[in-house]
């Protein structure tokens, strides 16, 4: 699990991510998790130092706190639009209040977290964003080991079998496969399968993975591809 | 207490300023009476003069000093004088014996020493002076004693009135001071018992329409309320306290029997995981809490949006099918038309989500549980009805409150935050929204009715 970011990333080379953050207990945590998770991590206490590295360093994301003392974290988001770099941004915000996480995604945020948060879900997200702008471009298909799933259809195969999946389990199965070797937590899944922001009771989230889970492994006659990831969510890989 | 010392100067100026006003207007009134006596009184004895002066105008000399010498000797000469006098002043007839200083033809005011047997006497006469064609002029007299005697007796009674309307007043003045003084005393002793912590006492009223009484009972209204909440977070604070308890027990047991009994580094894995389920239940409680004050600060109408209800409805049941699945209970939707309202999408969805939630948890295996959302009335209505025990007319309000748990349904409740039901009411105040808990028979039915929130608006 520890090298779920670098997966994506050529050998060697640890996707870089900027912390911007004034408290030095949240900026020391949110560094000690991306390293931990392997990132390479560089965190700045001010916004006005936030803004000229996230101008000058060739970073991959952003990890940006909404309220700084010194520049709006919304401001420094306008400013990088602006600009025309696109480095993905996630916001880290106190305020939860749907306008406020609106409002961030609305100036040039990508993800938007509030705090305190939990460091996985944060580094979950990261490397949703890092995957999201690695593969640009649709493909029509997708295959995760002998599982392949057709965007035009909206059919799954597995092994050759077609499955026969409700709306949302093909939802699911679409996120998950696009996250493929990469944990996803249930808050992910939720808001990006049902498209509402409310932290749904999480057993929820489990029973329709569950079922997904068996009828992808064709009721146990194939291996599960689908995992669950202790503290974290879910994770679908094709190994055995 | 300084405060209240000069809040008493205040109320004291206050009352002096009525009386000042008061005493001032009577003084002027009291003036204005006495100026209108006295004028109507002289203006009757002017007019009475100019009259003669008419008479005697065209008058001839020798005429005149005939009538005058005549009009000197009746009776009444000593209180209506007459004189005439030369074009030089030299006297010639009548019982005024010097032509006084003054204009012709307007009324003055002259005084005369006047002897009876031994003393002397001033009198006060108004007279006039009539220059005639003849050259002579005569003066016509009237004594004004008895007038200046009934100024000064009108005089003497306008000041003993006022005197006596003065003191009255102040009188009236001091009761009522000292009666309201003693009423905001009694109040801030009772202000400042509740605000040691008796919230149960109220300010005293005697159940009359004065201005205090209406006051008291509206304080009294609002430390009703003020008790209501108090009672309520304490409630809360017991329920959180009584709430994280568990979780934090069992935590610190796991955490102790790790120490105590692992050997390896896999139990001590374990044993850290099962520690971090158990922080969760604390922090999802917490979460949950935040949420609800979150949503009852009220910044969140700027999210609002137009939001269809039966859309909403269908994504929550479509959400919690498979735990209705598992639970073995069928759940159906009833919308048969589009309902919008204007809300926060996400709100409503938890809402819906809790209700359902609910109905899920309480009603068992092989229950039904159907969702509706109709126009009722002209107003968007929402409902979760279950076919499961119900809840009891007398805890239906009990139920909204955070951490409020159902003692018969104590035994059969599954783990939950006991939240859910306290966050629909929240959800449903910003929406102005009423909780309606229901009958269902069997069963319970919550009703949410979007009461002023018609699209129209």
């Amino acid at each position: 699990m520890e090298s779920d970011a670098s997966a994506s990333y050529p050998a060697g080379r640890r996707p870089r991510i900027l912390i911007v953050e004034d408290d030095e207990r949240v900026r020391l945590e949110v560094a000690a998790a991306l390293e931990d998770y392997g990132f390479a991590a560089d965190s700045v206490a001010s916004g006005h130092t936030g803004l000229l590295r996230a101008l000058d360093g060739d970073f991959d994301a952003v990890v940006l706190d909404r309220m700084l003392p010194d520049i709006d974290g919304l401001s420094i988001l306008a400013t990088l639009r602006n600009v025309g770099k696109e480095t993905p941004v996630l916001i880290l915000s106190a305020l939860s209040a749907v306008d406020e996480r609106v409002r961030g995604l609305r100036a040039g945020g990508d993800d938007y977290l509030t705090k305190p948060f939990d460091s996985l879900e944060l580094t979950a997200r990261l490397n949703a964003l890092l995957r999201r702008r690695s593969s640009p471009k649709e493909p029509s298909a997708m295959s995760v080991g002998d599982l392949v799933l057709d965007m035009g259809t909206h059919q799954v195969e597995r092994a050759g079998e077609v499955i026969d999946l409700k709306p949302r389990e093909y939802q699911l199965l679409e996120f998950m496969m696009r996250h493929a070797g990469q944990p996803v937590t249930r808050a992910m899944l939720f808001e990006s399968v049902w498209n509402y922001h409310f932290n749904a009771q999480t057993n929820v989230i489990d029973m329709h993975i569950g079922q997904l889970r068996r009828k992808i492994s064709l009721n146990g006659r194939l291996s599960v591809m689908i995992h669950t990831v202790r503290n974290v969510g879910y994770i679908l890989h094709a190994g055995e | 207490m300084p405060a209240s010392k000069r809040r008493t100067r205040m109320h004291l100026s206050s009352v002096g300023w009525l009386l000042a006003v008061f005493i001032t207007s009577a003084i002027v009134l009291f003036a204005m009476l006495y100026w209108a006596t006295h004028s109507y009184l002289v203006h009757e004895v002017d007019e009475r003069l100019l009259g003669e002066v008419a008479e005697f105008h065209s008058i001839g000399r020798a005429e005149a000093i005939a009538n005058i010498d005549a009009l000197s000797r009746r009776d009444v000469a000593s209180s209506r004088p007459y004189g005439v006098f030369d074009s030089d002043g030299t006297w010639l007839a009548g019982n005024i014996h010097v032509l006084p200083l003054a204009h012709d033809g307007k009324p003055f005011n002259y005084p005369q020493i006047v002897r009876e047997g031994d003393r002397t006497e001033t009198e006060h006469f108004r007279g006039i002076i009539v220059p005639t064609v003849s050259g002579v002029r005569i003066v016509v007299g009237h004594s004004i004693d008895e007038i200046r005697y009934f100024d000064h007796t009108l005089l003497k009674m306008l000041c003993v009135g006022l005197t006596l309307t003065i003191i009255l007043a102040v009188g009236c003045g001091a009761a009522l001071n000292a009666m309201s003084n003693r009423r905001i005393r009694a109040i801030s002793l009772t202000g400042r018992e509740i605000m040691a912590g008796q919230l149960n006492r109220r300010l005293p009223t005697r159940g009359t329409h004065h201005d205090l009484d209406r006051l008291a009972e509206i304080v009294n209204t609002m430390l009703d309320e003020i008790e209501r909440l108090v009672a309520e977070v304490r409630g809360v604070c017991a329920g959180i306290a009584h709430d994280l308890r568990t979780p934090m027990t069992h935590l610190r047991a796991g955490l102790e029997r790790a120490r105590r009994r692992s050997n390896s580094v896999d139990d001590y894995e374990s044993a850290v995981d099962a520690a971090i389920v158990q922080s969760d239940v604390v922090l999802n409680r917490f979460t949950a809490l935040l949420r609800i004050a979150e949503i009852e600060a009220d910044g969140r109408r700027a999210s609002f949006g137009d939001v269809s209800l039966d859309t909403v409805i269908r994504d929550v049941v479509d959400l919690y099918e498979p735990v209705a699945d598992d639970r073995g209970l069928t759940v159906s939707v009833h919308a048969p038309a589009t309902v919008q309202v204007r809300g926060d999408i996400d709100l409503l969805f938890g809402a819906i989500e809790n209700l359902l939630d609910n109905a899920l948890k309480f009603t068992p295996g092989g229950g039904s549980i159907s969702v509706e959302t109709r126009m009722e009335a002209g107003e968007p209505v929402l409902q979760v009805a279950d076919s499961g025990p119900g809840i009891e007319a007398g805890e239906r309000e009990a139920v909204l409150r955070p951490f409020y748990r159902s003692p018969s349904q104590q035994a059969q409740a599954p783990a939950g935050h006991g939240l859910g039901l306290s966050l629909v009411a929240a959800i449903a105040r910003v929406h102005d929204a009423d909780v309606e808990i229901h009958d269902n028979q069997p069963g319970c039915k919550m009703v949410l009715r979007f009461r002023g929130n018609v699209l129209a608006r």
